[in-house]
């Protein structure tokens, strides 16, 4: 790794560098136009990344980011608190949020039952999901995984425990993305698109 | 100087690198367990979309070159994702496990043409099993013997004859079977009843390709799991302990 000798310049440049997606280059790059720009600009950066750590937490409910005990979704009195959608991270709410199609509530799993990498069913907020379906009244769980086969593991291992508790259980859709062509979708996709085709 | 390899292949597991790829550790018909890495893996129009999922049997190409320790996936087609066993929580996790004990008993680069391919079968025969359990069972028993530590259950270790009493017991240690008379002062020893004998050493001789015909009454399938597994620790000094199975609801 090649210092250009200056402490604090350097330092910089090291933990952009620890961003994703950030190389050393373009830490570089960063790093110089943070140095260019004005101190005002510095200070407020600085600022915003350590109010960032400081004034966030994970929801006590859902464990998204929230800046209080609880999330804004989870606040929000215009969202219906009878539907959970299960995600494995708080990027899938980002996402999910976009597409401005659900207004129910969210649970961040932390991740997916995967054996071979050793995440089992106690090392996500699974209990606390259980919990909320048992004392929130709760009509349907909306279960947004990615699908893998640790995904599709851990959304069956859900249904499981959820079944009797007379709820409805569902899944996302996975099929065709929306302007691409079949021709270049992959057997799999097509197979899963045909085998959970709808009535028109 | 590289090369283009060809196999058949398993998805065992793999782990996100960087942005947009994967490292996807696979166990090949014809070199073994190796790891590659899949290239923008997580883009929308990568062309291994929904091909690298663990259990996916898939026929791949790797771009090899001897100076790299990571090989380069360059084409990947599925052969079987086995959407029989995914949905099923009665036979996914032991599909799983299975992945999982490939995954900790076999070396590296260690390839065995004539053990994957009874891998396939058996994965096959599990599509339709009624006994996925049972499945496991013989599974087990193959990869004992696969690694070198065949039990013996068919006589006594001391007085060599066919145990005649109700109970007989199995040694850890020596692997082998002790009658009620001659087991006194043996170790590591776990208690079989003659009927779920008569049941293990059909199965242990039961030809892999009729696997999916082996008929079966009540065999307590936990315990001999459990029985094999230790089996299996003691004797490759490991500490495998099944994680998939504790999805089994």
């Amino acid at each position: 790794m090649q210092l250009l000798g200056i402490d604090a310049l350097d330092r910089l440049i090291d933990e952009l560098s620890r961003l994703p997606g950030i190389g050393r280059k373009t830490a570089q790059r960063l790093a110089i136009f943070v140095l260019k720009s004005e101190s005002q600009y510095a200070e407020n950066l600085a600022e915003a990344i350590y109010n960032l750590k400081k004034e966030t937490q994970l929801c006590d409910k859902c464990f998204n980011i929230a800046e209080g005990s609880l999330c804004s979704i989870c606040l929000d009195t215009h969202r219906d608190p009878s539907k959970i959608c299960v995600v494995e991270d708080i990027v899938d709410i980002f996402a999910i949020e976009a597409s401005n199609e659900y207004k129910g509530l969210y649970h961040v799993l932390g991740g997916v039952i995967s054996p071979l990498a050793g995440v089992m069913a106690e090392n996500l907020h699974l209990n606390e999901l259980i919990d909320r379906v048992k004392n929130e009244n709760i009509a349907e769980v909306l279960m947004a995984l990615n699908p893998s086969t640790e995904g599709e593991a851990t959304m069956i291992y859900i249904s499981k425990l959820l079944s009797g508790l007379n709820l409805k259980v569902t899944r996302i859709a996975s099929g065709v993305p929306i302007g691409s062509h079949l021709e270049y979708v992959d057997t799999v996709t097509i197979g899963r698109a045909i085998s959970s085709r709808r009535e028109l | 100087m590289s090369e283009l390899l060809k196999s058949d292949a398993l998805v065992l597991d793999s782990i996100r690198w960087k942005d947009s790829s994967k490292i996807i550790t696979l166990f090949s018909r014809e070199y073994g367990i190796i790891k590659v890495i899949a290239r923008g893996v997580f883009r929308n129009k990568s062309a291994f979309a929904g091909k690298l999922e663990s259990l996916n049997r898939v026929e791949i190409v790797i771009n090899s070159r001897s100076s790299r320790s990571l090989q380069i996936l360059t084409e990947a087609d599925v052969i079987d994702s086995y959407n029989a066993i995914r949905p099923d929580m009665q036979r996914l996790p032991y599909a799983l496990a299975i992945l999982e004990l490939v995954r900790q008993t076999i070396r590296e680069s260690h390839s065995d043409t004539i053990f994957y391919d009874f891998i396939i079968v058996l994965l096959d025969a599990m599509k339709t099993s009624q006994t996925p359990a049972i499945m496991f069972i013989y599974f087990l028993l193959k990869l004992v013997s696969f690694l070198g530590f065949r039990p013996n259950i068919d006589e006594c270790q001391v007085c060599d004859k066919k145990p005649s009493s109700d109970i007989a017991y199995f040694s850890l240690e020596k692997g082998t079977l002790f009658c009620e008379e001659c087991a006194e002062g043996a170790t590591m020893l776990r208690k079989i009843k003659s009927d779920d004998l008569d049941l293990l050493r059909k199965l242990q001789n039961f030809p892999h390709r009729k696997i999916a015909e082996f008929e079966v009454n009540d065999l307590p399938a936990q315990y001999f799991i459990d029985l094999l597994i230790d089996y299996l620790n003691f004797h490759t000094e490991t500490n495998i302990t099944l994680k998939s199975l504790s999805m089994l609801i």
